[in-house]
This record gives structure tokens, sequence and C-alpha cells, in this order.
């Protein structure tokens, strides 16, 4: 067995392992590995959307994008195309502007729209039945893989060691990590895993409410540009949204039950492809290329969960909104690992919330 | 051989080049490589590409564990309003 020492040990290559990986090194924290059970990204982060808002109705969603949302800004293949969300009852519109207002007050500027407005942000939306929407011209999307392999890139540059398929087993309060090949020593463990946080946390005694929720999602053969925002409806928890390459990538929820499953479904296959049908009516005879689903780590209020124990640290729960709070939040969480200095919001975000009957609140989950 | 005109992907123009490139900054899994360069993700979905792709990184990483990357339906491309009952 091989022995092994490290300052940090980063458990899970998707976003917030390597955002966080990034967040430590740039604070000079760079003896760290990172292990991945399977290919980099291989988790929810691999098979997400790739969407980018600010449109929350919960603050502390609200002010952990303020944080995470610059990062984006300052991507490259970062595409500004507005997020519009779509209201078809008077009941949906009126949560709309609540939100819209909460958001306001805290100086992000989104607005309600009218449907002939609709009409203008997206030429081929059926706005049939439609009420109006809330619009926010500044969200948009990157691809998640580039900007994590990117990151991937600049994490070793920085000299992280990456280790992919090497599954960590357990971990243990004495900060030893378990892995299918061999023991690890280290000072700090940063647990990303996503679905799995919660399991692995069971061993040193933390029991999380968090639950995997499958979440199905496809993508159309490219066509030429026609489609700026993404486009959500609040009933269904329906979205689509155009990449540059020009594909459609689309999703609809399905009220999966918990577990950890990822297999496809003929049933989302013909749900969603209905509703964008109609939807976008355009969209008829394009084809469908591929579907996929991955796992939300679904929490009652739907916010991030965070928390530290003994020198082992976790951020999960994130909901369907992890990708894009992830690069936030390991800011918050680097400076207190490696600084000491513990946000505010982290004490928040906090797991004990849930026993404490501190629990948060966020209407906007999509998909 | 000029390896920045080899394409390997015909449906999204990914090189030889491009594909060496990647495996050398680190990327050394088929699923990786396919995932970052988006080869295998176009019209055809890697039925043109992925054999070919699997024996480059075999050639270049010792000890890749062969195995077929994961079918994703639907197995042919479908039009969008298949399910739709005024189709
Ligand atoms: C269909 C879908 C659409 C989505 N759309 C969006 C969106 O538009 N915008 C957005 O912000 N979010 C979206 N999300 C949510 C987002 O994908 C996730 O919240 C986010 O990617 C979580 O990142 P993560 O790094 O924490 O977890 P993951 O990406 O799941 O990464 C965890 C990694 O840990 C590894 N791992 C697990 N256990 C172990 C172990 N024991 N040992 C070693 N490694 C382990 C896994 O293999 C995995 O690679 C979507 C999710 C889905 C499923
Ligand atoms: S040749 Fe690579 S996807 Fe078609």
């Amino acid at each position: 067995m091989v022995e092994n020492k490290k300052e940090g040990v980063i458990i899970g290559g998707g976003i917030t392992g390597f955002s966080l990986a990034l967040s430590l090194a740039k604070r000079n924290f760079r003896d760290v590995l990172i292990l991945e059970k399977s290919y980099l990204a291989s988790g929810a982060t691999g098979r997400c959307a790739g969407g980018i808002r600010q449109q929350f109705s919960c603050s502390e969603n609200i002010e952990l994008m303020k944080i995470s949302y610059p990062i984006f800004e300052n991507m490259d293949d970062f595409v500004q195309g507005g997020y519009l969300m779509l209201a078809t009852s008077d009941e949906e519109f009126n949560a709309l502007e609540e939100n819209v207002s909460i958001q306001n007050e805290m100086g992000v500027k989104t607005e309600m729209v009218t449907p002939e407005q609709c009409e203008e942000i997206s030429p081929y939306l059926n706005t049939e039945g439609i009420v109006g929407g809330s619009y926010n011209r500044k969200d948009g999307y990157v691809d998640p893989l580039n900007v994590t392999y990117d990151m991937f890139f600049r994490v070793k540059k920085m000299g992280v060691e990456v280790s992919t398929h090497e599954e960590v087993l357990k971990v243990d309060d004495g900060l030893k990590v378990v892995t299918s090949n061999r023991e690890i020593e280290t000072e700090k463990i940063f647990i990303c895993a996503g679905a799995h946080t919660a399991p692995l946390l069971r061993s040193i005694g933390i029991n999380l409410p968090n639950q995997p929720i499958k979440h199905e999602i496809l993508v159309t053969e490219t066509l030429s540009h026609f489609l700026d925002p993404m486009i959500v409806m609040m009933n269904e928890g329906f979205y689509a949204h155009q990449t540059v390459r020009g594909e459609i990538i689309t999703g609809i929820d399905m009220r999966h039950s918990p577990s950890f499953d990822v297999s496809s479904t003929l049933e989302f296959l013909s749900k969603c492809t209905k509703r964008l049908s109609s939807v976008f009516p355009a969209t008829r005879k394009l084809k469908v290329l591929r579907q996929w689903a991955g796992l939300y780590d679904v929490v009652p209020d739907a916010v991030p969960v965070v928390g530290e124990k003994d020198g082992i640290y976790f951020m999960c729960g994130y909901s369907g909104h992890g990708f894009m709070v992830a690069p936030g939040l390991s800011e918050l969480m680097a400076d207190h690992a490696v600084y000491g200095r513990r946000h505010d919001l982290l004490q928040r975000l906090d797991y004990k919330r849930f026993k404490e009957g501190r629990e948060l609140g966020e209407r906007v989950v999509i998909g | 051989m000029d390896k920045s005109k080899v394409i390997v992907c015909r449906c999204e123009d990914v090189t030889l080049k491009d594909i060496e490139e990647c495996i050398d900054a680190g990327l050394t899994s088929l699923e990786e490589v396919n995932r970052y360069l988006k080869c295998s993700m176009g019209t055809c979905q890697g039925r043109g590409c992925s054999a070919l792709v699997e024996a480059l990184i075999s050639g270049k990483v010792n000890g890749t564990k062969k195995r077929p990357p994961s079918i994703r339906p639907p197995l042919l491309p479908l039009d969008v309003s298949s399910f739709r009952d005024d189709e």
C-alpha cells in the first residue's frame, strides 16, 4: 500500500473541487491532491446546462451570485444572452414579481416584462398562454466542461496534483483518506463530491438531509442562431437555450424519486420534446441527438450547505444551481480554510441550520 | 505530416494536433478528450471518429483501460415533434 502525505486533499473532480483548488492555490495553498473516482467532470458538472443567473428569491443565493457572477463574467466564453423566466398564471407572475423586488433591493437589475416584450427578446417564442415574465439581460451561460477542464489545466500548472479513477472509500476524523489503492495523511480534507458528499460524511458522524434526485436533459442538432436567452417556464421546470455551437439544450422536471440512478427515460424524451415543440414551434423538424441525466443534490430549502468539523470541510446541496454558485462559494471556503476568516454567509449556510431551525428558502429551482 | 491538417473528427473539425495536445495537457481518457474537444458530439455522435480517437489515446497513454463509452439514447436522431399527437 502506498503511503502518502499532502497538505490538503480534495474529494471530487467537478466544478466544486476545481474551483476550490483554484481558490486555495491563489492563496498559496498548493500542496493539494484532487481525487476523482471516475473521469474529470463525470458527475453533475459535466451533465449540467451551464446556466448562470442572478434571478433567485433567497437573499443568500443572490449574495453568493454577487461573488460568483463576476468570475464567470470574466471568462472568455461566457455568453451573456440573458434569462427570461415565464409565467403562465397570475400566481406565477406574482411570485416572479416578488423575486424581482428582492433582487432589485439587492442591486440586481432584473425587470418584469410583458408578453409583447418577451416576443421582442425572443422572436421565435410562442407566447400563447404567457402572462409575462422576468428578464435579466446579464444572465447567461458557459460550457461547463470547458470551464472545468480549463480550471484543471490551471491548477495543474500551479502544482496541484490530480488523480482520476481513484475512489475515496472512507474519510476519518484522524484526517486520513482511504482510497481504492492507498491511504493518505493530510491536514485538511475538502469533500466536494456532489450528491456523494452526504454519504461520505456519515462516517464522521454528520448526517445531512440531502437527497440525490435524477434530472434529465437533451441536446438537438445544431442550427443557425435564433435564441439569445435561456427560456424558463415556471410551471413545469422547463428550460431551453441555444449554445454558441448552435445546438439546443433543454430539460424539464420529471419528479423522479430519490436515487443514485442516472439512466435516461423515454418518458422524459417524450415530455420534453413535446414541450420544446410547443414553446418553439420552429424546432419541430429538428433532430434530437442525445439525452442523458445527472443528479441534483437536493436539500429542503434549496440553498447550498457548507460546514467544517475538525479539519474536514464540505460544500454540497446545490440543487439545480450548483455550477454557478460553486466558484463564489469556493472563494469563501478558501478564506476560511487558509486564513481562518469565516465570512458571515458561511455561517448562514452552515449545515447546522437544519437542526437549529434556521432553514432558508429558495423558490426558483429550475429543471 | 502537418498534424493540424489531419482531421480526425469530421463533424467537429477536430485535428490530430488538437487531440495530441489535449492528451499532452493531461486529459487522457476518451471521455475527457471527447468532452473537451467535442469530438463525438457532432451530428454523427462519434460514429465516425470514436474508434480513431480511442486508438490515438491508447497509442500515447500507457495502460488505458479499453471500455466502450456509454451509449446515450436515442440510438438514431429523432424529430423533436415525434411524440406529438398532431404529427
Ligand atoms: C441536468 C442538470 C442540469 C443542471 N443545470 C445547471 C445549470 O444550468 N446551472 C447550474 O448552476 N447548475 C446546474 N446543475 C447543477 C450542477 O450541475 C451541480 O450543482 C454542480 O455541477 C455540482 O458540482 P460538484 O462539483 O459539487 O459536484 P459533481 O459535479 O457531482 O462532482 C462531484 C465529483 O465527485 C466525484 N466523487 C463522488 N464520490 C467520490 C468518491 N468517493 N471518491 C472520489 N470521487 C468521488 C464524482 O465522480 C464527481 O465527479 C444541473 C444539474 C443537472 C443534473
Ligand atoms: S466524426 Fe466526430 S462526431 Fe462525427
